[in-house]
């Protein structure tokens, strides 16, 4: 069944806005050391400019940790910091059967949305259009969007089972720091089975640090299957060609013409 | 909340419940729309930083109803009793085909001829391209997208960008002058390129997918589609949309379907996330195709019944 929400919500108004974004203690973490000394060109209303069309040049939609490589897999130094995803002990098998599995198990092998941070870190492109009240990213994959609501309006009550969760951002000094919940259980960070519960709380960091690049930070907690926080960091760069515009991968189009022409 | 047109209504039902998808729908009590005036205005709309009308925000599409026929509105008469519809809510309010004339899509006769065949499948399919693309939760393009939902309009420097709450779909529409992608690249949503004629927005889509119907009655064109949209703000709270459809391989003349989109006036409006092809089952509706037509129950899709 489709998720059949009428789409008109109300904010609950008198909610503090800020107090969940502010009161984790990740959220105060400083972006990461390559990020720090460009100062990055304004958009009319003030905010660094982040837009335009980015993608990354990594194997993490593989492996967010150093693997080798196998057959149509490029080998990959990992994005997770110190390259240890601290699992609980049960979690850590369960990352070890959805390995085992993963070439049926992975939720991405049914074109389902692939939640955040995944979704970043797809080869596709992706696109970041800025507002004074909001950030907005289109992402080429599965025509996914985000919006990340920069009005201090607060996450809504929930929990609410959404496949990219819910984003409300603000800006600490020339960053975009986003703060994500109301995620399901339902999507993985990679092909290598890593995982995640309802309850997880992503906070994401966007600093431009040169003309082409930005460094995109991440903190993941989830005190169901982690025993603390951790974090990858990764740079974006820019799609330089002439003329760059997203197109379309519209996976369960083309699987479902597969399936059926199989049939 | 209103239930979606999922085709075969013919199996048990029981059957028919494993598969039923939900849709957002307009609230209820909505003020009628009026149909635009084409003619200029003297109203001087506010504008954005580069000196155009500005349309931000959130946008209640066109009439709904038109998504299932764009001729004939909702609904088969199976569809009306099981949504409780009363005569108000079926047909449209007014044609949305102003041209030509008789409101109806000016099909090639082969082209009529395949058209009736998709109204024959499609309570009973036994084929992916039986059920209609709003049904596999695939882009719907221009300009169907703009009368499936609400939509949310966003305009920066040198483009457009149009959201729709309808499966997450979105466009950009480049006004920077650029040329359109080369002719073997065919995209669900087409590909969009605006410029501004006065206080209008013209966007001019091509590279079309031909697996994209502009209706449930599977109403279909060919990848040699091509559609030129028109978007006027009118007053503060209405953009008058005209969409010029031409495709010299499926219908015998240029076609224009004309309708209102209203400004949602909710305070704290949000989308939600529309995840539709997660929960969708499409094998459940072939298999229940496959039975019906087994039964002797394939049937032309109609709505006599309901007039």
């Amino acid at each position: 069944m489709t998720t059949g929400f009428s789409g008109r919500m109300r904010r609950p108004a008198a909610v503090a806005a800020l107090t969940l974004l502010l009161s984790t203690p990740a959220a105060a973490q400083a972006p990461s050391e390559a990020a720090r000394a460009y100062t990055p060109p304004r958009t009319s209303d003030g905010q660094p400019d982040l837009q335009g069309i980015w993608q990354v040049l990594n194997t993490a939609a593989w492996d967010i940790q150093d693997h080798p490589a196998q057959l149509g897999i490029p080998a990959g130094q990992g994005v997770v910091e110190g390259n240890e995803i601290p699992y609980q002990p049960w979690a850590l098998a369960q990352k070890q059967e959805n390995y085992d599995s993963r070439l049926t198990a992975d939720p991405a092998t049914k074109c389902y949305m692939p939640g955040v941070p995944r979704i970043t870190y797809l080869p596709y492109p992706f696109q970041i259009l800025q507002f004074p009240d909001r950030v907005l990213i289109l992402y080429e994959y599965i025509h996914v969007t985000r919006t990340i609501y920069t009005d201090g309006s607060p996450h809504p009550d929930g929990h609410i089972d959404f496949w990219m969760g819910d984003s409300r951002g603000h800006w600490e000094g020339d960053t975009l720091v986003v703060d994500l919940i109301h995620f399901n259980d339902q999507t993985w960070f990679d092909r290598a089975g890593n995982f995640h519960s309802a309850a997880l709380h992503v906070i994401e960091r966007y600093t431009r640090n040169g003309p082409d690049h930005i460094t995109y930070d991440v903190t993941i907690e989830d005190p169901e299957v982690f025993t603390r926080p951790w974090k990858m960091s990764m740079p974006l760069y820019r799609r330089q060609e002439e003329n760059i515009q997203l197109l379309e991968y519209e996976c369960y189009a083309y699987a479902e013409t597969q399936a059926t022409t199989a049939r | 909340m209103r239930i979606r047109f999922v085709g075969s209504m013919i199996v048990v039902a029981a059957v028919v419940a494993t598969f039923l998808v939900l849709a957002p729908i307009p609230a209820a009590g909505q003020p009628p729309r009026a149909q635009p005036e084409t003619a200029a205005t003297t109203w001087n709309p506010p504008r954005t930083r580069d000196g155009h009308p500005d349309m931000q925000g959130y946008w209640d599409g066109g009439p709904v109803n038109a998504s299932h026929s764009i001729e004939d509105g909702c609904c088969d008469p199976i569809h009306a009793r099981m949504q409780s519809r009363g005569p108000e809510r079926l047909g449209l309010p007014e044609p949305i085909i102003v041209d030509p004339p008789d409101g109806r899509i000016p099909y090639q006769p082969w082209a009529a001829a395949r058209r009736t065949e998709h109204l024959f499948n499609m309570e009973t399919p036994t084929r992916l391209e039986h059920i209609e693309p709003e049904d596999r939760c695939l882009l719907l393009g221009a300009p169907r997208s703009n009368y499936r939902g609400d939509l949310q309009i966003r305009q920066g420097a040198g483009q457009v960008a149009i959201l729709y709450e309808w499966t997450h779909a979105y466009r950009v529409i480049p006004t920077d002058g650029r040329p359109h992608i080369g002719a073997d690249i065919h995209l669900f949503n087409g590909d969009s390129r605006g410029r501004w004629e006065g206080d209008t927005l013209v966007v001019d889509v091509t590279n079309f997918d031909d697996r994209v119907w502009l209706d449930s009655h599977g109403s279909f064109y060919s990848e040699a589609l091509h559609v030129v949209e028109r978007w006027t703000l009118v007053d503060a709270d209405t953009i008058n949309y005209e969409a010029t459809i031409e495709d010299p391989a499926v219908f015998t003349s240029p076609w224009t379907m004309r309708f209102a989109i209203t400004r949602i006036l909710q305070d704290g409006y949000e989308f939600f996330e529309e995840a539709c092809y997660e929960g969708n089952r499409t094998e459940h509706r072939l298999a229940a195709g496959r039975l019906a037509v087994a039964a002797g129950e394939r049937r032309l899709h109609t709505h006599e019944e309901s007039k």
